[in-house]
């Protein structure tokens, strides 16, 4: 069924046809198993809309504690409630630094959380959250919460504590009015030099605070499963069929982002000592890097043309270079999709512009994907990635829908045309013109030379009867045509009153021809030529050139009189029927040609080597 | 075939045995009565044929399909002579009676079929006659058919006949009115020995003095009957 010419047949048919289910059948079941999922992956963008707003209820909303008092050192004292800290810097929570050893090794964190009657009567237990790539001992009132890992002055003396915890608040410790918060921390082994190392201090409800960094990774989540599912769709595709390069790269890129997700989600689902940060932003921004890279990978194969290598080359450097040139690690994702994004807008708005098949839905996809990276910039890496990731996706399956739509219509085209072939090698010799002027000249043999009738009657039999064996054929040996073709002369003879010989040369009469070529030939020289003789002779030859077979087909003609004009009806049906069928046969991998050779009309064909295609 | 007349006849045939076959035929059905006949391989020969030789009858092989085939009809229906199509091509057999063929006699064929066909040139066959649709007219650009609803009267002009229409456009044509008749319509009735008129055109039939008759046609023009005709003529317009 590979038609060598009109492109491959599409995967998705043939995974359809490995459901076993009928041709159209599997079309159906294709389309909506498509739409289930695009459907699917819709759901999944319409969440991350409704979860971009905070989940928790205004009144019951974390109190951030922006605003802290810092002091380097240690002292026992500083924990308690009493101590008066105005003497320290105030600072944002965000800003407060690292803290070295040579410094002193910790350091001291003081701030207020307010305790509001509404709260209280909200009976939710209360918390504090801490998100911090920092080991601390967090003391309220004075009283110290277990928040894990133990601050040290030196690596050695610091047992590491989780990124991110929340603090429960007995009852006992949450009276209504101020209460002091203060931190013992230390920072020996973030491994780098954040910008920031200090995210987040929060007051509030437990399970608003708990639900926070959960509500935050949803999207990612959700994204996660439907990347996965059609990363392995395109793998799927791919592994029926190894040519399909594209679907591989799409595949992998699939399955690049769905380990960025996982590499993002770790954090706040399953949360990890802060000592593992710096490997899972490697991990994060390696993702981000192959993520980019197939995606490049994919529309460069998927698009092919001039400025390919141009294209990769550029989009490479623009991936890569912000990983080692960007200090801050968000940064780094940040420029890295920056730059690769732009550089595949513009590819595939290229395509576009080429009016490559399948460029508008691409093209869509990754405008929206760098449409998004623009709008929202800071929050891209967090949260609106995966959106754009889905998008591209969604454009993708429904590009490729497109695709495989149009080879399911290629092929049931070249299904017709294959019918009509058979149809017009049947027609054009059965038809009625052709009988009603064989039996005219029969019915005079039966008359003048019964003998003569007799044999004329076995000749058409055989004719016919050939006909009928290979009109259902996509190829019959050349031995047969030719078989085929002497029936026909011998038929023509005892119309016209004369011996027609063909005179052959071939180099190997198993050959595989398509039907009724060298016949349509025959017939051709034979309709625009008036015997001048007893014997009228014709030749084929055939030979192997290269990798090509030539074949050489000459008949007689009278320059002038009755030759094969170019615009005649009867040899513009019969050249039709020749280059369809080769066409048919062998995609674009034939030539024909002819033309007047002096008392001869020649025609030569040159056809590739290999067999014509079998099957339909 | 009626009467004495010796008949001159061409054959356009480019397969020998069927060519063979119609000439023994023909030869057998006519016999005596056959002066001269041809078997030519194309038309282009049998053309240039007519040019030296002078002809009565034509049988041509031909494939109507496509332009060619057609600007063949109506090239040799504008001719003086009959022509009578022998083809496998049957479902051109309508078309080819449009344009004024004699007959059409459709491939195989045996002897009474044949002579079924060159019965028909001496009978009108009111069936076959009203088939006739154009009648072609050879011009100085070359053959126009002349739509025979058009056509009000015919008058015969030597050799030639005179078709005149109802837009006052005479043309000639190269049948005599006795061969026109054969093919024109039953609606055309000869009211004198060089008219034929369309009997739906006539307004009155007028009587002068002297016994003689003229009939007056709806565009104005006014043409003389034969008196051995008049009474044939009330009887067709009662």
């Amino acid at each position: 069924m590979v038609d060598p010419g009109c492109g491959e047949p599409a995967l998705g048919e043939r995974l359809t046809e490995s459901v076993s289910v009928s041709e159209a059948g599997g079309w159906r079941w294709y389309t909506a198993a498509m739409v289930y999922r695009v459907a699917w992956l819709l759901g999944i963008g319409w969440l991350l809309a409704s979860c971009s707003s905070d989940p928790a209820q205004p009144a019951n909303r974390p109190q951030l504690i922006e605003r802290v008092r810092m002091q380097i050192g240690d002292d026992p004292a500083w924990a308690s409630p009493d101590f008066d800290d105005r003497a320290w810097p105030e600072v944002l929570f965000v800003d407060v630094p690292g803290v070295s050893e040579a410094e002193g090794g910790l350091v001291w964190l003081r701030g207020r959380a307010v305790v509001t009657p509404s709260q209280l009567d909200s009976g939710r237990a209360l918390g504090l959250g801490l998100s911090a790539l920092a080991t601390c001992t967090v003391f309220w009132d004075g009283e110290a919460l277990p928040a894990g890992g133990r601050p040290g002055a030196t690596a050695e003396a610091e047992v590491p504590g989780p990124i991110a915890r929340n603090l429960y608040l007995p009852d006992s410790l949450t009276a209504a009015g101020e209460h002091t918060v203060a931190m013992r921390c230390s920072t020996h082994h973030r491994g780098f030099d954040p910008t920031t190392g200090f995210w987040l201090l929060a007051f509030g409800d437990l399970i608003s605070l708990a639900s926070f960094g959960i509500w935050f990774s949803l999207p990612a989540v959700v994204s996660l499963s439907g990347m996965v599912i059609v990363a392995l769709y395109y793998l799927a595709l791919f592994f029926l069929d190894r040519r399909r390069l594209p679907d591989l790269l799409l595949g992998a890129m699939g399955l690049s982002g769905a380990a960025l997700l996982v590499a993002e989600v770790w954090r706040n689902l399953f949360g990890y000592t802060y000592d593992w940060h710096l490997l899972r932003l490697r991990l994060v921004t390696f993702f981000a890097w192959t993520t980019a890279v197939l995606l490049v990978a994919f529309l460069a194969s998927r698009f092919p043309g001039r400025g390919r290598r141009e294209f990769v080359a550029a989009s490479l450097l623009a991936a890569t270079l912000p990983v080692f040139l960007c200090r801050a690690w968000d940064a780094k994702v940040l420029a890295l999709f920056l730059g690769s994004l732009s550089l595949s807008c513009l590819w595939s708005l290229v395509a576009l512009w080429r009016r490559q098949e399948g460029a508008v839905l691409a093209s869509s996809g990754v405008l929206c994907c760098l449409g998004i990276l623009l709008v929202a910039p800071l929050s891209f890496g967090d949260r609106y990635l995966y959106l754009g990731l889905d998008l591209l996706l969604i454009f993708l399956l429904a590009s490729h829908a497109r695709q495989v739509r149009a080879a399911s219509r290629e092929r049931e085209k070249a299904e017709l045309r294959s019918a009509r072939l058979e149809l017009e090698l049947l027609e054009r010799h059965l038809q009625p013109h052709f009988l009603m002027n064989t039996l005219t000249a029969l019915t005079e043999w039966v008359d003048e030379d019964p003998r003569t009738a007799s044999r004329m009657i076995e000749e058409l039999a055989g004719e016919l009867r050939i006909l009928g064996e290979i009109s259902r054929r996509p190829s019959i040996s050349l031995e047969e045509e030719l078989r085929l073709c002497r029936h026909h002369l011998a038929v023509m003879g005892l119309r016209k009153g004369c011996e027609y010989r063909l005179v052959t040369e071939l180099a190997d009469n198993r050959v595989e021809v398509p039907p009724a070529v060298f016949h349509t030939l025959v017939e051709n020289a034979l309709t625009h030529n008036r015997p001048s003789g007893e014997e009228v002779v014709l030749s084929l030859r055939q030979e192997l050139r290269g990798d090509r077979w030539q074949y050489r087909f000459c008949g007689p003609y009278e320059p002038g009189q009755m030759g094969p004009k170019p615009t005649g009806v009867a040899e513009g049906t019969g050249l039709r029927y020749v280059r369809s069928r080769l066409e048919e046969s062998f995609g674009s991998r034939w030539r024909l040609s002819h033309g007047p050779e002096g008392q001869a009309w020649c025609t030569e064909i040159e056809l590739p080597e290999t067999t014509p295609r079998e099957g339909r | 075939m009626t009467g004495a007349r010796s008949w001159r006849i061409a054959i356009v045939e480019d397969e020998a045995v069927v060519a063979r076959r119609l000439e023994r035929l023909v030869r057998r059905i006519l016999g005596d009565r056959i002066q001269q006949l041809t078997v030519l391989g194309s038309l282009g020969e049998a053309l240039a044929h007519v040019r030296s030789h002078s002809l009565d009858l034509l049988f041509l092989d031909l494939d109507l399909h496509g332009q060619d085939g057609f600007g063949v009809l109506t090239e040799v229906v504008a001719e003086s002579f009959h022509t009578i199509i022998v083809s496998a091509r049957h479902d051109q057999a309508l078309r080819a009676f449009e344009y004024g063929v004699v007959d059409f006699v459709p491939k195989p064929y045996g002897e009474p079929r044949l002579r079924q066909a060159l019965d028909r040139l001496s009978n009108r066959e009111d069936g076959l006659r009203r088939q006739l649709r154009y009648l072609a007219v050879r011009k100085a650009n070359g053959v126009v058919p002349v739509p025979v609803e058009e056509v009000v009267y015919v008058s015969g002009a030597g050799d030639y006949s005179e078709l005149h229409c109802e837009d006052g456009a005479v043309h000639l044509h190269g049948k005599t009115l006795t061969e026109l008749l054969r093919l024109l319509p039953p609606d055309f009735v000869q009211v004198h020995r060089s008219h034929l008129v369309d009997l739906r055109r006539i307004r009155r039939l007028h009587s002068h003095p002297g016994s003689r008759y003229s009939v007056a046609l709806h565009d104005g023009a006014e043409l003389p009957v034969s008196r051995r005709r008049i009474t044939e003529l009330r009887r067709l317009l009662a």
